[in-house]
């Protein structure tokens, strides 16, 4: 039966929001097409997301459950996808390009023989035809492309669908049950164990507000005072890959091309000149304000608010008369 | 223990991205190549590895010739020899299943412990060719890792997840692919590099196969709008400030 298939991904008992990204995309496809939006999860106890499938306007959901399938195991899960895409035959196959979505469907596009196209920011379809635009060169350009091989498969950027709630209640949603024979050898690679992050305060992807330094910052110590400004505002600090190859932040830090996007209400761009390389990371806040001795630097025709000066005076004094008006309140 | 690490030579896009007349191509007149961010990382891992536990590192890279100033490169860092698969032709034909089929193909001929990718490729961001290639081989793989561990024969590995790290165990031979913030790559030393010189790559002629992804054309994202420079120094911060108080971000 032709459909749009959405596979929806949990952690720790939540479906994530890049797939609450990838059915709402999803769901566009499907009214375009005509089709219906069909829900794909796969693990244990799936039964408890079937509220928010109904929310998202799925009609179908097909849980392939199994205990097996608790943990993720890049093999098990490809398998499941693989047979339930070669019996089904989707028109189109869509996934939130979270770590496992990235990883789940390069194995399935391999083992199906079918194109990927991953990273998608906008998909339609025009006179039948899929048009996909994908983010390339990290994110710095956009690929206009098409996918000649049936089912197509894609995986999303993130932000780039942002979540939305089916406006009419969905009452009704048929659930189907599938069980996928699982041998050793589709179990050999499997998580052993999840190490979470622990983190001091809110994450880098998840903060309303984050304070990033570059080169200008000059030291490990220099962050200290990004680090209070960000504290200040319940945020988190955010780095330049030069400041994390120069060992002043953490990889887990790095925003921009080979790093983290994020999309805050209100982004800190200090002593960051603006490289297109970094900008990927951040074009998504809302306001991005930017501080830096240069008043030629690119950063400046991208920033909202600019201050040229010396980050190691504004920030200082920008911390002082936030607190001030903390006091006050 | 042997390792192959399989390398891209990307166009260094910092001083200017400028699509070419076709749409399908930036303009690389006056650009260098640089070693793809990602496969940077995995030379220097598998060098690491190599120094530590001995054995020796090949590296494998589909390009035109020109992709041997790479290969070199990687050389000059420590890996031990180099092979090309060379393009011959639109470099713009290849893409992920024509990449991994020649790399798999490749691949069938060479000896190794761990067979190492970076995460993905800076240019065509596809993010599949390692895994494609491991389902090929039929290896297991990892995708994503960070850590890599030896504990009696075993490979256990960290990858990189939203929540923080999973870790896996696998035994050789296995694909693994490295992100970018692993490790912090070396520079090459001159005698690496007087070494790399010297050093005769192998190469062999590749052809492409039909790609189920076209691509039609690139295009710049929209930039942001320029903004508005709010003054010089801490004298301007009551000026941002009130510029936050609008927008609701400070009481």
């Amino acid at each position: 039966m032709a459909m749009i298939l959405a596979f929806v991904e949990q952690q720790k008992g939540t479906i994530v929001d890049a797939s609450l990204e990838a059915l709402t995309a999803g769901r566009r496809l499907a009214k375009a097409a005509g089709l219906p939006l069909v829900a794909l999860l796969i693990g244990a106890d799936l039964e408890r997301h079937i509220p928010k499938l109904k929310e998202f306007g799925a009609e179908r959901a097909i849980l392939v459950e199994s205990e097996g399938l608790r943990a993720y195991s890049p093999t098990a899960y490809a398998k499941a996808l693989v047979q339930l895409i070669k019996d089904r035959r989707p028109k189109v196959v869509l996934a939130g390009g979270t770590a496992l979505g990235k990883d789940l469907f390069g194995r399935a596009a391999a083992r199906l023989d079918l194109g990927l196209a991953s990273g998608c920011t906008e998909l339609g379809f025009q006179d039948g035809r899929l048009k996909i635009t994908r983010a390339v060169w990290g994110g710095i350009l956009f690929a206009e492309a098409e996918l000649v091989s049936e089912p197509r498969l894609l995986t999303l950027a993130p932000h780039a669908f942002p979540a939305e709630p089916e406006p009419n209640d969905r009452l009704d949603l048929e659930v189907e049950r599938l069980s996928v024979p699982l041998e050793e050898a589709d179990l050999k690679l499997v998580v052993r164990e999840l190490i979470e992050t622990v983190r001091k305060g809110v994450s880098l992807t998840e903060a309303e507000v984050v304070v990033a330094g570059g080169r200008g910052v000059g030291s490990a110590e220099g962050f200290k005072k990004l680090e209070e400004l960000a504290t200040l505002f319940g945020g988190a600090v955010g780095a330049t890959r030069i400041a994390v190859n120069n060992g002043w932040r953490p990889p887990e830090e790095q925003i921009g091309q080979t790093g983290a996007r994020v999309a805050p209400k209100l982004y800190f761009a200090c002593g960051i000149s603006g490289a297109v390389q970094h900008m990927v990371g951040c074009k998504d806040a809302k306001i991005i304000v930017a501080i830096n001795k240069d008043p030629q630097a690119p950063i400046f025709a991208r920033a909202d608010y600019g201050i040229v000066g010396d980050l190691h005076e504004v920030v200082p004094t920008l911390i002082e008369e936030l607190k001030r008006l903390k006091g006050k309140g | 223990m042997k390792i192959v690490v399989c390398l891209k030579r990307v166009l260094d896009t910092q001083e200017r991205v400028e699509i070419a007349p076709d749409g399908k191509r930036l303009v690389s007149t006056g650009l260098d190549y640089v070693m793809n961010t990602h496969d940077e990382c995995a030379v220097e891992e598998a060098i690491r590895i190599k120094e530590a536990k001995g054995g020796q590192v090949t590296i494998l890279s589909l390009g035109p010739s020109g992709a041997t100033e790479t290969i070199r490169e990687a050389i000059a860092m420590g890996a031990d020899e180099g092979v090309l698969l060379e393009i011959e032709g639109d470099e713009e034909a290849w893409g992920p299943k024509s990449t991994a089929s020649a790399l798999a193909q490749a691949l069938k001929g060479l000896e190794f412990d761990l067979l190492f990718f970076g995460l993905e490729s800076g240019d065509g961001s596809h993010h599949q060719v390692g895994l494609a290639v491991a389902e090929a081989l039929g290896l297991p793989a990892v995708d994503g890792v960070k850590k890599i561990d030896f504990q009696d024969g075993k490979i256990v590995v960290h990858r990189g997840v939203e929540l923080g790290e999973e870790v896996y165990e696998l035994a050789p031979p296995a694909v693994l692919t490295l992100v970018d913030g692993m490790n912090r790559p070396r520079h090459p030393s001159l005698r690496g590099i007087m070494l790399a010189k010297r050093k005769e790559i192998k190469t062999v002629k590749a052809t492409p196969r039909e790609e189920p992804l076209r691509l039609l054309q690139l295009r710049k994202p929209p930039e942001r709008a320029g903004g508005e420079v709010l003054g010089e120094g801490k004298a301007a911060v009551p000026k941002l400030l009130e510029k936050l108080r609008e927008a609701g971000l400070v009481s």
